[in-house]
C-alpha cells in the first residue's frame, strides 16, 4: 500500500471518464463533495421525521468513524477504547448544560479539550505497546473511565444515566429534528474536513509513515511517540465531538455511551467501509446504521443477519467496500488498457 | 480450492440470514413483513399499539415474556380491546438508549402508535420518556424500575411494574415484627436498581425500630460470590438479597456451598419464575416480596397462569408475563372510557382512571402514574415436585411512597446516594 506524498502516483481517469484532462479530474472530487453536502441539506425535505434521525445518527456516527480512522486506518494502531472519548463528549453536554447551564459553544469547547487530553492520555499510555496489548490496553483504560461513570452516580446518575437535557441553548432554528439535523450536517461537514487536512497535512503523512515504518521515521529524525500521541489527540478531541452531538440529539446521556460495544461497533464502520481510505469509515458508519435499521424492522433476529454481513466482509472485502470499490476499478482499467494507475482521490 | 470454501462460506451465510428471516414471531404473519399485526374487527375503529421491549440482549427473556404476556390477553379477547381492533406493532428496545429511543421514533413517527407499552432497561427509559412526553404518546412502563420514572404528577408516563424500592418497603416492618428479625445485614448487586431495592428495605426496616448491621455489594455479573457471602456477619438475623437474574442464582449457591446459616429474605425477582428451577434447593424457604406470584388463588390469575403454560410448554408465568397482561387489561379499561377516535390525548386521559382486577390483585395508579396494588410475602416451597413461591401474607395498596407521606418522602436523597449509610 503506497501512501501518497508529494509526488503523487500517476492518476489516470476511469474507464468511464474521457481521457487525457487531468484539470477537472483533480476538481472533480471536491465539487462532487460540495453537490453531496448540498444534496445532503434536502434530506429532511425528502423523508419524514423518522429517517430524518437516522440520517442524523449516520451523520455523528460517521464522523466518530472518521476520527477513529485517524488512529486505527492512518496510525496503525487498533484502538478498542473510542468509547471513552464518545463518552467524555457525551458527559460534557449531560454535566455542562444540566450543572452549570453552559452554552453549546462551552460544551463544545470543553469536549473537544477533553477529547484531546483523554486522547494524548491514552496515546502517552500506549507508547510501548502494539497489536493486540494496545488494543487491550485501551480497552482497559475505557473500561476504566466507563467504571468511573457508572459509580460517581453524584456526577453521572450512574447506570441511569442523565435525562431530560435541555437543547435550550441551542437556536430555535436548529433545536429540533430537521433544524438539528442541518446543525449536525454543518458540523459533521466541518470537522470532517478539518480531520482531511490534518490528514493530508505534514503531521498527519509523518503519523502514517510511522504507520508503515517507525524505525525508518526515527531514523530521519521524527519522534514517533509524540506523532502517536498527536494522532490519538487529534481522534480523541473529534470523537468527543460526535459525543456531544448525539447526546444532544437524544436529550440523555448514561454509561451506554462509553460501553465498550461502542469501541467495537466504530472498528466495524472502519473495517466495513475500508480503513485504508479517508471516507470508508464514514461510509462504514452509514451502512452499518442503514441495515440495523432496516433489518431490525423486518426481523427480531437482525442480530444474525448483521453478523452473516461482517463475516462476508471479512471474507471477501479485507480492504473494506471502498478498498474493493478500487481495486475493482483498477481491474477494469487494466482491461481496458489504460495501465495501472492508482485512484488518488480514494485515498489521502 | 480457495474458491469453494469461499462458496461454502457464502452458502452457510445464506442459510443463517434465511433461518434469521424465518425466526419472525409466528403472531406476526408471514416472515420477511414488518413487524405489524393486523387489527381485529373492532366495531369503534382500531388503536395501534406500540410494543417496546427487548428481544436480543442480556434482558431478551424478560422482554418475550412480557410481549408473550400482552398478546396472549390480547388474543382471549380475539384481538379486540373495548370495541377497538388492536394493531400491534412490535419493536426491538435493544441494549442500549440510542436503539431504543430510535425504535421509539419508529413505532411513533412511521406506525403512529397511539400508545406505547413495554421497556426493561431503566436507562433507556429514562432516554424514551421524554421524547414520548414531547410526543404526547402516552406510555405504559412494563418492566423499567428507576424510581425517577414516575416522579411527576399528571405526566403521560404509566408504571404497571414495581418502583425498584415498591416491593421491598413492605418486607421492612414484615421481617422486624412478624419474622421478629432484629439485625439484618444488605447482600446486593452493586448498580442503581440493587440501590433502590436494598434502600426500600432498610429505610423500612430501620424505621420498624431494627437496625442494619452491614451493607455487602456485588457488581453486576459477578461470577464468585464467595468473597462477598463471606462477609456476612454470622451473629446477624437475616440476610437480605438483591439480585435478579443469574447474579441470583449464583449468589444463592455460593450462599449454601459456604454453608452460611443466617436465613435469607429477598427482593422478589432474586427468587422469581424465571430463575427459581435453575435455583432449586438453594431457594428453599427463602422468604421474598413482589406484587406477584402464580399462587395467586383468583380465577384472573388461574386464567393468565393456564394461558401462558399452554402456549409456553409447560412454562410457569411470571411478574413479567403478568405485567404485559395486565398491560392489555389496562388498555382495555382505558379504550372502555373513549367513545370513538382514540387519540393519544384520549388514551392518557383514560389511563389515569383506570381500575382493573389484574392477575395480581386490583390495580390502579397514583397522581404520578404509579400502580398502587398488593404486595405479596412469598415464602419458596416444594409443592408437587416444583418449587413455587407461596402465598404467606398479602399488603394491601402499596404506593411507590409505601407509609410515608408523598412529599416528605420526594424530598428524601436518592437512594444513589444513601447507599453505604443504612448501617451507621
Amino acid at each position: 500500500m503506497t501512501t501518497p506524498t508529494s509526488t503523487k502516483p500517476d492518476t489516470r481517469p476511469a474507464a468511464a471518464a474521457a481521457p487525457g484532462r487531468s484539470a477537472p479530474r483533480r476538481w472533480a472530487p471536491g465539487a462532487g463533495v460540495l453537490v453531496a453536502v448540498a444534496l445532503l441539506m434536502f434530506v429532511p425535505a425528502a423523508t419524514d421525521s423518522f429517517y430524518t434521525f437516522v440520517a442524523t445518527r449516520m451523520l455523528l456516527l460517521g464522523l466518530l468513524a472518521t476520527a477513529f480512522n485517524a488512529v486505527f486506518g492512518f496510525g496503525g494502531m487498533s484502538s478498542l477504547g473510542h468509547a471513552a472519548f464518545f463518552g467524555i463528549g457525551g458527559y460534557a453536554v449531560g454535566i455542562g448544560v444540566t450543572r452549570w447551564d453552559w452554552s453549546p459553544g462551552t460544551v463544545l469547547a470543553a469536549a473537544l479539550a477533553a477529547g484531546a487530553l483523554a486522547g494524548a492520555v491514552f496515546g502517552l499510555a500506549c507508547l510501548r505497546v502494539r497489536g493486540i496489548y494496545l488494543l487491550l490496553l485501551t480497552l482497559a483504560l475505557a473500561q476504566a473511565l466507563f467504571g468511573l461513570a457508572f459509580y460517581q452516580t453524584e456526577w453521572t446518575g450512574g447506570d441511569n444515566g442523565i435525562p431530560n437535557i435541555p437543547r435550550d441553548g441551542l437556536p430555535a432554528a436548529v433545536r429540533e429534528g430537521d433544524g438539528y439535523y442541518r446543525l449536525t450536517l454543518v458540523v459533521v461537514v466541518l470537522c470532517v474536513a478539518l480531520l482531511w487536512m490534518y490528514q493530508r497535512s505534514p503531521l498527519g503523512m509523518s503519523v502514517v509513515g510511522t504507520r508503515e515504518s517507525e524505525s525508518r521515521m526515527s531514523a530521519a529524525g521524527y519522534r514517533p511517540g509524540a506523532l502517536r500521541t498527536v494522532a490519538f489527540a487529534v481522534s480523541g478531541a473529534f470523537s468527543a465531538v460526535a459525543g456531544v452531538l448525539e447526546v444532544y440529539l437524544q436529550g440523555s446521556v448514561s454509561t451506554a455511551s462509553m460501553s465498550w460495544q461502542i469501541s467495537a461497533d466504530v472498528l466495524v464502520y472502519a473495517i466495513l467501509g475500508g480503513a485504508r481510505h479517508f471516507f470508508g469509515p464514514f461510509l462504514g458508519a452509514v451502512a452499518v446504521t442503514g441495515l440495523e435499521v432496516w433489518v431490525s424492522t423486518y426481523t427480531d433476529r437482525w442480530m444474525t443477519v448483521l453478523g452473516v454481513v461482517y463475516v462476508v466482509t471479512a471474507l471477501f472485502l479485507a480492504d473494506g467496500v471502498l478498498g474493493r470499490a478500487a481495486s475493482l476499478l483498477r481491474l477494469a482499467r487494466t482491461k481496458s488498457g489504460a495501465g495501472s494507475g492508482t485512484s488518488a482521490e480514494a485515498r489521502t | 480450492m480457495r474458491t469453494s470454501l469461499r462458496l461454502a462460506a457464502v452458502a452457510s451465510a445464506a442459510v443463517l440470514v434465511l433461518a434469521a428471516c424465518g425466526g419472525k414471531d409466528p403472531a406476526s404473519g408471514k416472515g420477511g413483513g414488518p413487524q405489524q399485526n393486523a387489527a381485529g374487527n373492532g366495531a369503534k375503529g382500531t388503536v395501534t399499539v406500540g410494543l417496546l421491549n427487548p428481544v436480543t440482549g442480556p434482558f431478551a427473556a424478560l422482554g418475550t415474556d412480557v410481549n408473550a404476556g400482552f398478546e396472549l390477553y390480547l388474543k382471549s379477547k380475539g384481538g379486540v380491546l373495548s370495541g377497538y381492533g388492536v394493531k400491534t406493532s412490535k419493536a426491538d428496545e435493544g441494549t442500549d438508549a440510542a436503539q431504543g429511543t430510535t425504535k421509539a421514533r419508529q413505532l411513533v413517527e412511521q406506525d403512529k402508535a397511539q400508545v406505547v407499552v413495554g421497556l426493561v432497561n431503566s436507562a433507556i427509559a429514562y432516554a424514551v420518556a421524554p421524547y414520548l412526553e414531547q410526543a404526547d404518546v402516552p406510555l405504559l412502563v412494563t418492566v423499567a424500575g428507576a424510581d425517577g420514572l414516575t416522579r411527576k404528577q399528571n405526566g403521560n408516563t404509566f408504571r404497571l411494574s414495581y418502583t425498584s424500592s415498591q416491593d421491598s418497603m413492605p418486607l421492612g416492618p414484615y421481617a422486624c415484627k412478624d419474622l421478629g428479625y432484629k439485625k439484618a445485614v444488605i447482600l446486593g448487586l452493586d448498580y442503581s436498581f440493587g440501590w433502590e431495592a436494598a434502600g426500600g428495605f432498610a429505610r423500612t426496616f430501620k424505621d420498624a425500630g431494627c437496625t442494619v448491621t452491614k451493607e455487602i455489594y456485588a457488581p453486576l455479573g459477578t461470577q464468585d460470590w464467595g468473597p462477598y457471602v463471606n462477609q456476612v456477619d454470622k451473629d446477624a438475623d437475616v440476610v437480605f438479597a438483591v439480585a435478579p437474574g443469574q447474579d441470583g442464582v449464583r449468589l444463592l449457591k455460593a450462599y449454601r456451598d459456604f454453608g452460611v446459616k443466617v436465613p435469607v429474605i429477598a427482593h422478589g425477582s432474586t427468587v422469581d419464575e424465571t430463575i427459581l428451577p435453575t435455583e432449586g434447593a438453594s431457594a428453599e424457604g427463602v422468604v421474598s416480596s413482589l406484587h406477584y406470584t402464580p399462587q395467586i388463588d383468583s380465577p384472573a390469575n388461574k386464567e393468565l397462569v393456564k394461558a401462558f403454560s399452554d402456549a409456553n410448554g409447560g412454562k410457569s408465568a411470571n411478574q413479567y408475563a403478568e405485567e404485559g397482561w395486565a398491560a392489555g387489561m389496562a388498555l382495555e379499561a382505558a379504550l372502555a372510557q373513549i367513545d370513538a377516535d382514540p387519540t393519544p390525548a384520549k388514551i392518557r386521559a383514560a389511563l389515569a382512571k383506570v381500575k382493573i382486577d389484574a392477575p395480581r390483585g386490583p390495580v390502579l395508579f397514583d397522581a404520578y402514574g404509579q400502580a398502587i396494588y398488593p404486595v405479596y410475602m412469598r415464602k419458596v416451597e416444594s409443592k408437587d415436585g416444583k418449587r413455587v413461591n407461596s402465598v404467606v401474607s398479602t399488603v394491601p395498596n402499596v404506593t411507590q411512597f409505601f407509609t410515608y407521606d408523598p412529599q416528605a418522602y420526594l424530598a428524601f436523597p436518592g437512594y444513589d446516594k444513601l447507599k453505604g449509610s443504612w448501617a451507621k
